[in-house]
């Protein structure tokens, strides 16, 4: 039960981690400056 | 991308909870209503038309006439195919028939027929003809019993996660989930939401990422081995990012109103062969193709080896009106002719594991990528960046 809430809790937490991280690049050009600086 | 559009999302925000509140009898008029605005604010009245009209032709035949009656099959299929090549391909064709004219010195010919344009092709007008075509075809070769509830036929056509850009589906598969469509349990919605964030999350932070990258390589003064090989794989994996993602966000939209349609892509680039590469690669095509093209045409009966080029040339055409889509699917079609012919030779060598499983996958991942920049690039640019590279 303990387990089963646990890789639930990480499954939700990884998932909101790539919801934040849509929401920080939508529509950001901010990797096109890094590739050409690269 | 329609599903980027931030209109889209307060559409869903009233869509898919409105369905969850919505009593059992009110559950599929509620999603074609839905799925109606969705068209109408995406493809506009002069886009919804042509489609509409398609859908009802289709309905009718499929129920009263093209069981019985070859003709009416016959036509049908005349119909939406020809539909799909005036909008799509008409300009197309016209050009190429200007180059030829041009170059056989028939300079009148040339000029009138490069001076056709065609009408702005409706929203999603391949997917639509591939669904329809795959529902008559369905009820006249295997006797399938056609859609007798118009709403239920509206649906299956105009589903509002799948209308842009799939999963094709197939009607023995969706529409019986239509005849009782309970409220999605949490673990569903949940499951489908958790599916469109990593969709979200392919498309804008994998796929989108690689753009910039791909303009840097396309910019390169020199095209050096690296260069090349480097472009073809961010190509790949751009393209796959990008669709896989958004295949994740329609079949994730689509459990969370409680519906099931076809998965798209199976970790393709793990794949040993070119013929496993496509039963895992954009699937609900590949399979639309192997059924409704590569079979009629006789499989792998006889000269298997043209069906399958003519198959994979057709699928080439499928995904733009030019040259360079065409070249990209007869290139596939020739790989998979040559891969069965190696393998009616070597069938040992396909069904070894360790080294040879490793050696079947290097070539079968080069021939891919290296087909992306055939896809991307008109021919000319991918023979000078060759030959730069080689050079």
């Amino acid at each position: 039960m303990t387990r089963r809430v646990l890789i639930s809790g990480l499954r939700l937490l990884l998932h909101l981690a790539m919801l934040a991280a849509v929401v920080a690049l939508w529509n950001n050009d901010a990797p096109r400056f890094i590739y050409v600086a690269f | 991308m329609l599903f980027l559009d931030l209109w889209f999302w307060k559409f869903a925000a009233v869509a898919i909870p409105g369905l969850w509140l919505c009593p059992a009898r009110l559950r599929i008029p509620w999603l074609l209503a839905a799925s109606s605005v969705f068209h109408w604010y995406f493809a506009g009245p002069a886009g919804m038309a042509p489609i509409v009209l398609l859908a009802v032709w289709t309905y009718a035949a499929g129920r009263w006439r093209v069981r019985d009656r070859v003709a009416w099959f016959a036509a049908s299929c005349v119909l939406l195919v020809g539909a799909l090549a005036f909008y799509k391909y008409s300009e197309f064709a016209a050009r190429s028939l200007a180059a030829a004219a041009s170059a056989a010195g028939l300079a009148t010919w040339s000029v009138s027929l490069s001076a056709w344009q065609s009408p702005a092709a409706p929203l999603a007008i391949s997917f639509f003809t591939f669904e329809f075509v795959h529902y008559l075809y369905e009820i006249r070769t295997r006797g399938r019993e056609p859609i007798k509830n118009p709403v239920h036929f509206a649906l299956f056509a105009i589903f509002f996660p799948t209308l842009a850009s799939g999963p094709i589906k197939r009607f023995p598969d969706f529409v019986p989930q239509l005849d009782w469509l309970a409220r999605p349990t949490f673990a569903e919605v949940r499951a489908g939401a958790e599916r469109v964030v990593r969709g979200l999350f392919k498309k804008i932070c994998i796929a989108d990422m690689l753009v910039p990258a791909i303009g840097v390589l396309e910019s390169s003064p020199r095209f050096t081995p690296e260069v090349v090989a480097l472009l073809a794989i961010a190509q790949g994996f751009r393209i796959y990012y990008d669709f896989d993602g958004y295949s994740d966000m329609a079949i994730g939209l689509s459990r969370m109103v409680g519906l099931r349609v076809p998965e798209n892509f199976d970790r393709p680039y793990f794949s040993t062969s070119l013929q496993a590469f496509w039963r895992r690669w954009h699937m609900s095509l590949s399979s639309w193709i192997r059924d409704y093209v590569y079979i009629p045409l006789g499989g792998n009966r006889g000269r298997r080896h043209i069906h399958l080029i003519s198959a994979m040339g057709l699928c080439g055409l499928w995904h733009g009106a030019d040259w360079n889509f065409v070249i990209w699917g007869l290139y596939h079609g020739v790989g998979l002719a040559a891969e069965a012919a190696v393998r009616g030779r070597l069938p040992r060598f396909f069904e070894a594991g360790g080294a040879a499983a490793a050696l079947r996958w290097g070539i079968c991942y080069g021939f891919v990528t290296f087909g992306w920049l055939l896809f991307f690039y008109p021919m000319e640019r991918v023979i000078q960046m060759c030959a730069e590279a080689l050079g």
